[in-house]
């Protein structure tokens, strides 16, 4: 099953988004009226006003939208250098993220993604070495 | 246009580094700071619009300031949020609530304590930086602070217009070389792009000296009628323009770029005001980050897009430019007040009172305030001529 339908409201659309995350499952929403997929940060309804959103499963790829590297160390969870990126996944969305680099200096704008859940469930990207993602 | 409101009283706090008391305090001498430059007895106020800092303590800045300060009777009293816009949008509120007789000389504050012992202010500002608005999301990434959040949004615009670091030094250095001139700038050392490159970096792009300099304390503004403002004590500095924008769609939203609204307020603020961006001689632009002020030279037209760079490498910003921006130093040599420091600095130079840094032709002034990460915008068009 690739697409599920909810009714998206500001309540319930980030609990089903996380819902899924937690199942390990990267979905974008669609407005069933319209067909346009909706940004994560999205909160207003559709043009016509309705709500109802088909979440469908994500290809995986995606590309670095822009990137920061922290420098200065603001928490002692996150040690530095580590990056904080916007990843454009290929269906349109923004998420932010971290992309997974050995090197820091690996990141540039417009590079090719695939999306990995990591063990501990959280979502990240890696540079894309294969034409076939598998978030 | 002709103006219907003039700021004509402009007030500050002690300003430091250092504690130098609340938040409260530090607005109630701000407030009585600027009522007296405006030649005003405090009977005469009788409104007040304040702004705490978006990341302020629950309650810093009370309404029950109006008590300390002494203000009685008061027909307007209100808390502005509007994030980094919200000293732009107190004039025009005070503006908008003198058009329509609800008030008649109205002053305007922020007052911050970002800096305390033992924590700079950068740690003040390093919360989570909530893009998506999906709870807790940022966190599990470090997305820590403005610094992180801008730090984005100016690697996006500089990536899609070839952009190096030097560009963003280039107009550090621009900053700093005003700041000579100021005598009440909180960094007043000349910068060299080496000295500039050799600033650590916080979050890359920006180095240290990318990002604004924070200070304890207060400033004010007193805002009253047009035809009332030639009776003060100092040359009364006219509002033309004013605008706002709030684009309304989600920074992380499926399109390919975002909107900040600066084009939105700009486009309002010069339609109100009856001018272009040609017409502008003078520009006092909020920049937190280095990367916002050069933006802005872009959304408010004196600059296609990408362009900003390199009008400000080429040196049109700076003392003897033919667009001088930021003449105080701005956010970053000035020191931070939170759109308060661009304001200020506005009236000192429409008053022509800004001493060295004086530019000759103060004719046509605009200032901005931007808040969020960019969501939120407002501009103003001031003029020290009541009909230019």
């Amino acid at each position: 099953m690739t697409a599920e339908s909810f009714i998206a409201d500001i309540d319930t659309f980030e609990a089903t988004f996380l819902d899924f995350i937690a199942a390990r499952d990267l979905r974008v929403a669609r407005w069933d009226r319209t067909g346009e997929i909706l940004g994560f940060a999205s909160r207003a309804p559709a043009p016509d006003g309705t709500r109802s959103v088909r979440w469908e499963r994500a290809s995986g790829f995606a590309t670095l939208h822009a990137f920061t590297i922290y420098r200065r160390e603001y928490h002692p969870d996150f040690k530095v250098p580590y990056n904080v990126a916007e990843v454009a996944l290929a269906e349109g969305p923004i998420l932010i993220s971290t992309v997974i680099v050995s090197d820091q200096r690996r990141l540039r704008v417009g590079m090719e993604l695939s999306a990995v859940f990591e063990p501990s469930g959280r979502l990240v990207f890696h540079p894309a070495t294969s034409s076939k993602a598998s978030p | 246009m002709v103006a219907s409101s003039a700021i004509v009283g402009l007030g500050f706090s002690a300003l430091s580094r250092k504690p130098v008391g609340t938040v409260r305090s530090l607005a109630a001498d701000a407030v009585r700071a600027a009522i007296d430059d405006a030649g005003l007895a405090l009977s005469d106020i009788d409104g007040l619009l304040l702004n705490p800092s978006a990341l302020a303590a629950d309650n810093a800045l009370p309404l029950k300031v109006h008590e300390d300060i002494g203000l009685r009777d008061l027909a307007l009293l209100a808390l502005v949020d509007a994030k980094g816009a919200a000293v732009v949008h107190m004039v025009q509120q005070a503006t908008a609530a003198i058009r329509c007789g609800l008030a008649t000389n109205v002053a305007c504050v922020f007052s911050d304590t970002p800096v305390v012992p033992g924590k700079g202010g950068g740690q003040t500002f390093a919360i989570t930086s909530p893009l998506t608005g999906i709870a807790g999301w940022e966190r599990q990434y470090g997305l820590f602070g403005a610094t992180g959040s801008y730090a984005l949004a100016a690697s996006r615009h500089m990536a899609l217009h070839g952009w190096t670091e030097d560009d963003l030094g280039h107009y550090v250095i621009a900053c700093r070389d005003w700041a000579a001139l100021n005598p009440n700038a909180a960094q007043r050392a000349p910068l060299t792009l080496e000295v500039y490159r050799a600033s650590p970096f916080v979050t890359e792009p920006f180095r240290v000296l990318d990002c604004a300099y924070p200070l304890n304390g207060a400033a004010a503004v007193v805002v009253t009628a047009a035809e009332r403002g030639k009776d003060r004590r100092h040359k009364p500095v006219y509002v033309h323009g004013m605008g706002q924008g709030h684009p309304g769609r989600p920074m992380l939203a499926a399109t390919p770029e975002p909107g900040t609204g600066g084009d939105l307020a700009a486009r309002r603020a010069y339609a109100m005001a009856g001018i272009g961006p040609r017409d502008v001689t003078l520009c006092q632009f909020y920049d937190a980050f280095s990367f916002t002020a050069l933006l802005a030279l872009e959304e408010y037209g004196f600059c296609g897009p990408g362009d900003s760079a390199a009008f400000v490498h080429e040196g049109h910003t700076r003392p003897s430019g033919r667009l001088p921006m930021n003449t105080g130093g701005g956010h970053l040599a000035g020191g931070y007040l939170q759109g308060m420091t661009p304001l200020a600095e506005a009236v000192a130079q429409g008053r022509g009172t800004a001493g060295d840094r004086q530019v000759p032709r103060p004719d046509m002034i605009v200032v901005n305030g931007s808040g969020g990460r960019l969501e939120h915008h407002a501009a103003l068009v001031l003029s020290p001529e009541q009909t230019p």
